[in-house]
């Protein structure tokens, strides 16, 4: 699987009084098994952007193509488009409508015209994937369950399709800590079983943590592209755009003034082995 | 005046659909002048409890007195919400009128403050926030972080002695996090008391005193270098430690030796440096 941006433009109520372009000239590619975190300040265009993923926004100018195919081309079905891309809206939970979670979670595999049988098996399959139990959760009304609770509802909806490709707007937001610990290992777990991850996401101890690609937006264009490491290594340049970088980022920046050649530690298991080293010189695990 | 500004003794409350107290039995005062985080897990009981505060809810049993005065007293209900403002976590559902300054009035306009008084309340309190440039401003046109800081400026301009704020920074980017933030913490400089409930736990690192709540009960109190003492038992609340303390715990067990009580980036180079000039 390939998506592709072709320069990429969407504006907002073209030739109104209220007309803004969200995001400028994006181009990039997103291929099978990434991890890709999408960073940038509220109204950078980050939402904007994943919605053309999976079709639910068209370009106002530019191409979106899936496997090298014009997404929104005629011809060309958006059902599917949306089955192999999959997205999860922020604050997904408000989205939930049926009496039960099992009829929640079968709504999407129900619409892609899957036998009664195929649908159980799909939602039982989601359930358990969200970390949830059919047998205890399937006849509840998703209103009376926790938030968190309610968050992993909504997500099994999406997953329950087998999407190829996840597209997740700060899947976390709002949790207690362990709460969106819990929800960030089910999306490690979904990468790792070969779901290609697109995150948007605030928390930069989050995205360090777990992604593998970063892309920066700002201002409705695309200033950043790289890895982590590479990402963080300009903390200053992250700073500059005001964003935040990891508090272990900040912590090795901070410490240049006593060790002028420390790493710059990503994430925490880094800045341990770094701390480590200097400061017992040598990795003496207990 | 006392000194306690908050006392909450023994409060119990039940939503009426619910089999299980919300708040149950929960003592605790908070001292004037004090910034006060809550922290607790999603369903905890943290909102119900500033409710309680301000008088929006009142204890099925036990007592609030606040600013010394019973909530349950039907005579101090308009002078304790006025005297104890809250702000919540959607700024989008907190702001009324179409201009900024207009805004800020609503809440004026409806305790009868005279006329003649409101323009310099109004200027005060978008001054304390820093948004006197935004005063003739649309609040829909705003970020997240100025529309906050005009719903706080709305509180002000009554002028409480307490604020409270439930997860008021939740629904901001870290830019707007942090200007929210940095305005309450300057409130709390030139004397507010300031309840702050938030699931940052990094946030509760910057405040005199931290209270954690679980199913509807108050289990731990103390500074944030007591309460971030014990990781695992932060966890078992569904909590956390900030992560430079995580980190400094993993360390300690590793044989440096690094303090107790490393919460921030600035505890953790300062006392690292220290540490190397020793090495």
């Amino acid at each position: 699987m390939q998506l592709t941006f072709d320069h990429v433009t969407h504006t907002y109520q073209p030739g109104s009084p209220f007309q803004a372009t969200a995001i400028r000239d994006i181009s990039l590619t997103i291929g099978s098994g990434e991890f890709t975190a999408l960073i940038g300040h509220t109204g950078s265009g980050k939402s904007t952007l994943a919605q053309h993923m999976n079709a639910l926004l068209s370009p106002t100018e530019g191409r979106v193509l899936l496997d090298g195919r014009d997404i929104n081309e005629k011809g060309v079905s958006k059902r599917d488009v949306r089955q192999r891309i999959g997205l999860v809206f922020q604050y997904a939970e408000t989205q939930l409508f049926e009496e039960t979670v099992a009829k929640d979670v079968a709504f999407g595999p129900k619409n892609l015209g899957l036998s009664p049988e195929e649908t159980d098996t799909r939602v039982r399959e989601a359930l358990e994937r969200v970390g949830l139990s059919y047998a205890d959760i399937a006849e509840r009304s998703p209103f009376e369950l926790s938030g968190g609770q309610m968050r992993r509802v909504a997500i099994a909806g999406v997953i329950a399709m087998r999407p190829e490709m996840l597209v997740l707007d700060e899947p976390a937001a709002g949790l207690d800590p362990l709460g969106r610990q819990e929800i960030m290992a089910l999306v490690q777990g979904f990468h790792r079983a070969g779901t290609t991850v697109v995150m948007i996401s605030h928390s930069m101890d989050d995205v360090a943590e777990t992604a593998r690609r970063i892309i920066v937006m700002d201002q409705g264009k695309l200033t950043m592209d790289g890895t982590p490491e590479a990402i963080f290594a300009d903390a200053e340049r992250l700073v500059e755009l005001d964003l935040d970088v990891p508090q272990t980022c900040r912590m090795s920046l901070e410490l240049r003034r006593t060790w002028p050649d420390f790493p710059m530690c990503v994430r925490a298991d880094e800045a341990y082995e770094a701390l480590l080293t200097r400061l017992k010189g040598g990795k003496a695990h207990a | 005046m006392s000194d306690e500004i908050i006392v909450l003794k023994d409060v119990c409350y039940k939503y009426e659909e619910s089999s299980h107290n919300a708040v149950d039995h929960v003592s605790m005062t908070v001292r004037r002048g004090e910034m006060t985080a809550v922290l607790g897990r999603n369903g905890s009981g943290k909102s119900t409890l500033v409710k309680l505060i301000n008088g929006l809810i009142l204890p099925d049993s036990g007592t609030v007195l606040t600013d010394g005065m019973d909530t349950q007293d039907d005579e101090h209900v308009w002078d304790i919400r006025q005297r104890a403002g809250m702000v919540f976590q959607n700024p989008d559902n907190q702001l009324v009128a179409t201009v900024v300054r207009e805004d800020v009035a609503f809440g004026l306009e409806n305790t009868g403050v005279p006329s003649t008084d409101m323009p310099e309340r109004i200027d005060a309190a978008l001054k304390a926030v820093n948004m006197t440039d935004f005063a003739e401003r649309a609040p829909h046109l705003l970020s997240g972080g100025q529309k906050q800081r005009v719903a706080i400026a709305g509180i002000l301009a009554m002028r409480p002695d307490i604020m409270l704020f439930d997860e008021a920074t939740a629904m901001l980017d870290p830019r707007g996090r942090k200007e929210v933030f940095e305005t309450v913490r300057q409130l709390n400089r030139e004397g507010m008391t300031v309840v702050w409930i938030t699931h940052f736990m990094e946030e509760a690192a910057q405040c005199e005193t931290v209270h954690i709540m679980h199913d509807g009960g108050l289990v731990l109190s103390g500074t944030p270098q007591e309460v971030f003492s014990d990781r695992e038992r932060l966890q078992n609340w569904r909590l956390d430690v900030p992560p430079m303390a995580a980190l400094a715990q993993h360390l300690r067990a590793a044989g440096v030796g690094l303090p107790e009580g490393i919460l921030s980036i600035d505890d953790m180079t300062r006392e690292v440096e220290a540490l190397a000039a020793h090495l």
